[in-house]
This record gives structure tokens, sequence and C-alpha cells, in this order.
């Protein structure tokens, strides 16, 4: 029974790190918005709100899906633990169904511990190639991340306990994340998407986190 | 234009403001290998941070500090008085904790290489018989230095270890068990198959302890930096002790006990066997003539009952005492009560 539970602890915990897709809408032009919510792991326990639209960008000669969207952790509810961000979701290059798409963007992150707080710039992209219907979509998807800069402020407590001389301030140098991993995603009555992502992620210099997977699950409506 | 001139000097300012999270020192005090002036001892090809108290002349006492990675901090440092300084120069009391021992007994602390203000090494560096190789060159150093300073020829010293120091203490016992006079263990990682699976039996899986604040916390910090260098794994890795009344409630631990750096790649390694299906520290403990005293909290013991008699077991002479009202910190939180038990044992 034991083990039973560690396997479905562990199944939970890979799937959940796998999930961090959003709604596909660049290729619908019956509508302009999407606004959705997501619940994973990515590493910790995530909640998330987001809105997305497209907007025609003639100098590209396509659709492009701006977003902005706004992750809490699940158990720490609060700005302190939170993550903004910004991005772009565009195709760069399709035939019939099969399309590459590129999406770009940039975060603000907050994490309060015992320890530090840290707030954190980073930049990520992803490339997920696969098939994109109107109403589905199936695509392999590789990400890179790099937190480019962290604003550090360490507490009483670290500096009590551990390091009195523990230096706050602007630090860089924290590293990079790639993931690769699997989407889909389906359109139920025209205006409600289900999406589920699974990602693996390993450090940049490829080094395995303590979860060994993302999953992200969402749910988005159009308008 | 004014706008754009206060956004440029802004990114101008932070980026010749910023701090390397790999640079020593910024994050997590600087080692052996970065600063000259902490105190050493240059053993079996290495540098490893340490220092001694008392007279030379005295019983030696080695004390063996837990992890594997950390160091001898809570050793040396009381609860409710100042925090031992990594600097020696800085420290305003001069016996915390069982440094305390220093009247009647020659006192070294020493932390392991790997851990501490001892220098880090990489994955694969590291072995538990080098750990024993380095422990072994350190009684021979310190009884050397006595028979060069007074000229009594000792041929044995005293140990005291803590938590993952009873592993290494035993370790060290089953090799040279001539070597030691007797042995205090505080609560000692488990030293024998059997020992570990009990332990094993009574913990709670990290995965049931999905959603608890310790967890989520380490797991938030993993998108904020990455455990990619030695200073960001160890910083990252500080969370742990930091949260030990969660990560590891069965220990009882006071989080407040102070250390200067846990290893994060040393901990990797297999140093106390948790990851070995067979392994053998005890063996040749029945040539060990000295006695063992097993020092135990009441609340770890209430928490896992079975588990000194199991480790008591493989000592031919040994003796339980309990110290009522602390954890797993305890010889940082009662060092007198735990001294004066070491000091009547001893003797």
């Amino acid at each position: 029974m034991k083990t039973i539970k560690l396997i479905l602890a562990s199944s939970l915990m890979i799937i959940s790190l796998l999930l961090s897709a959003q709604p596909i809408i660049f290729n619908d032009s019956t509508i302009q918005n999407s606004i959705y919510t997501r619940a994973g792991i990515e590493p910790a326990s995530m909640i998330g709100f987001g809105y997305q639209r497209n907007v025609n960008a003639n100098f590209l000669r396509q659709t492009i899906t701006l977003y902005a969207e706004c992750n809490f952790a699940a158990f720490k509810f609060n700005w302190d633990n939170s993550e903004l961000k910004i991005g772009a979701i565009t195709p760069i290059y399709q035939i019939k169904s099969f399309k590459i798409i590129n999406n770009f963007n940039l975060s603000l992150g907050s994490v309060v511990t015992q320890n530090f707080e840290s707030k954190k710039f980073a930049f990520a992209n992803e490339i997920a190639f696969g098939i994109y219907k109107q109403k589905w979509h199936l695509a392999l998807t590789a990400e890179y991340e790099k937190i480019y800069l962290n604003y550090l402020a360490h507490s009483d407590f670290y500096k009590t306990t551990y390091y009195e001389d523990a230096v706050d301030g602007w630090y860089t140098g924290a590293g990079g994340m790639f993931q690769v991993g699997i989407e889909v995603g389906k359109t139920f009555y025209q205006k409600f998407d289900v999406n589920l992502e699974l990602k693996m992620p390993v450090t940049e210099k490829f080094n395995a986190y303590l979860s060994p997977g993302h999953a992200n699950l969402i749910i988005g409506y159009r308008f | 234009m004014k706008n754009l001139l206060i956004i440029t000097s802004l990114i101008f300012l932070i980026s010749c403001a910023k701090h390397d999270f790999d640079e020593p020192g910024n994050l997590l005090p600087k080692t052996v290998s970065e600063d000259p002036y902490l105190p050493r001892i240059e053993i079996n090809g290495t540098v490893l941070h340490a220092e001694s108290f008392g007279e030379i002349g005295n019983p030696i006492i080695i004390f063996l500090h837990g992890g594997p990675g950390s160091d001898y901090r809570s050793f040396i440092s009381e609860k409710g008085l100042e925090n031992a300084s990594r600097y020696p120069d800085e420290r305003t009391t001069k016996d915390a904790g069982l440094s305390q021992l220093q009247d009647e007994y020659y006192c070294v602390f020493y932390d392991q290489r790997g851990g501490g203000l001892s220098p880090r090494f990489d994955i694969g560096e590291v072995t538990f018989d080098i750990y024993l190789e380095d422990l072994n060159q350190i009684i021979d150093f310190y009884l050397t230095k006595k028979e060069e300073e007074t000229g009594i020829a000792d041929a044995q010293v005293y140990i005291v270890g803590w938590s993952y120091g009873g592993i290494l203490a035993t370790g060290y016992i089953n090799q040279y068990p001539t070597k030691v006079k007797d042995v205090v263990l505080y609560e000692p990682g488990p030293y024998s198959v059997e020992s570990r699976e009990y332990y094993k039996a009574q913990k709670s899986s990290v995965f049931g302890e999905i959603g608890n604040n310790w967890l989520e916390e380490y797991l938030l910090s993993q998108d904020h930096l990455t455990p990619d260098g030695h200073e960001r794994a160890d910083y990252q890795y500080m969370l742990l002790p930091a949260s030990s009344p969660g990560s590891q409630p069965e220990f009882h631990s006071d989080p407040n006990a102070p250390l200067w750096r846990s290893g994060a790649l040393v901990r990797r390694e297999n140093l106390d066997f948790s990851r070995s299906e067979n392994f053998d520290i005890t063996s040749n403990l029945s040539a060990f003539t000295g006695r063992m005293l097993f020092i135990g909290s009441d609340k770890v013991i209430g928490e896992i009952p079975e588990y000194p008699g199991i480790q008591m077991k493989y000592y031919s002479n040994s003796e339980l005492i309990t110290i009522s009202g602390v954890g797993h910190t305890g010889p940082w939180e009662k060092p007198t009560e735990i001294a004066s038990h070491i000091r009547n044992f001893f003797q």
C-alpha cells in the first residue's frame, strides 16, 4: 500500500511538473481574447491567472498572441511568492497543420524564505512543434529560461544563525534551466480550452532538480 | 527623454553594483581555501578548518560533527549565548558549548572535508575511507604534538560523535579499535543496516510533505537560483537545516542551532551509507575494549524508542543516558548537562 501511494504521489508530482501550457488562440480568427487559469507544479505548487490577446502584426504578416499572467504559490498564496509574466506567441514556420511556435516571455518573480527574500528577473524562450488543428493541438516543447538578475535580502535569522556578513543586493549568475516536454490542448464548445503540459527540467549544467518534472493543467475561455 | 535617462541610469547603477552568486564570501562564509586567517590543520593532502582548546597535556577529545557536510559550530556555541563567530578573535565567549570541557581535556574540533569552513570538493572526490584517514591523521597529529610538547606518549584519544559523527566514530573504531579509549555518541546516525531500516520505517516520506511550508520554500527557491555552483548549491541547501522542524520533525531540532555552512555536494555522496544495501562498519567492534555512552534526547527517543538498543548492541560495553527537554540539537541546547555526563563517563 505504501509503495502504491509512493508511485501515485510520484506520478502526481511528475505530472504536475510538466504542466505549463496555455490555450493556443492565434489560429482562431473568430475571437481576439482569452482568459485562463492554470494549476500545477513548477517546481512548487502553483496557481496562475492569465489573459491573452491576438494582435495582427502587419510587419510579420501574421497574428501574434500577446499575454500576461500572474502565478502564485498554491500553498503560500500572496504577492511575496508570486511571478508576473508577459510574453508573445507566434508561429515561425507552418505547413498545413504542422507548425513551429515560438513563445518568448519575460518574468518578474518573488519568493520569501526563512533565509532570504529574492526578486528575480528572467527571460525564457520555448519552441513548440506539432500539429495544431482548429480544436486541438499536440506538440513537443523545448524551453530555456535564464535568470539574469536577482535582488537578495537576507533575513535576521540567516544573519544570526548562519552568516552575519551575508551581502544583500543585486546578484547575477543564478543560472538557467532547460525543459523539454509535451503539450496537448483541446477546445470544447468553441469557447473552452483545456491544456495539459508535462516537462522535464534540468539546470543549464544538466543537474537535476529535487522535482523530476513540471506539470500544468490550464482551463481557458475565449471571447 | 527624461524617463529614458532615468531608466538608463538605473540599469547602469544596477549593473555596476551587482554581486556574483558564486563569489566566495557573498552568501556564505569563506572557507580555509579563501580565507588565510581561519584556524586550520594540514593533513592527508588537504587543509581542514580546525582548532583546539585546553592544555595539550590533558587527555585528548576529538569531536566529530554531524551531517555529513555540516560543521562544528554548534559544538562550540550554546543556546542563549552568542553564536561562535567564524573568527576565533571575535568570539566573546571562549568556552561555550562543549568546548567548556577544555578545563580538563584538550578538545579538538575540525570541519570534515567538504563541510563547514573546510574546503569544498566535487562529487566523487570524498569517500568514507577518506574521512577515516583524515580522522586517523588528525589523531596522530595531536598525539605527536602532545608527545613533542609534554613528553607524554599517549596512544589513545577519546571521541565524541554527534549524529553523523557517530557513524564516523564507529567506522573509525571498527578500523582502529585500539586508538580510542572510550566514545560518547549523541544520537548517532544508523551505523548498521538494521538500525538504518528501523529508522527509515519511522520516517515520513518527502512526498507526504507536499504543501508544507519548508518544501514549498525549497521548491520556490529553485525558481530563483539553480544549484549548479558550489556556492549556490550550499546556499540553497541551507534552507533545509533552517526548516528542520518541518523537514525532519522526528529530530525535534531547534532551528536556531548555528552552523557556518552545510556542504550540499558532499551530502550527495553516500557517506552515511543511506543508499547502500550492504555495508559493514561494525564487524570488528568486538576488538574495541573501551566503553560507549549513548546519549539521547527524550524527544527523539520518544519517536524511535528501540533505536538506542539496536545501536548499542554493537558495542560490548555501552550505557544509555537520556537528556530531557531537548531534541537532536541537545549538545547546543544543554551543553553543560551533557558535558557533565561526558566528564563522569570519561573519568
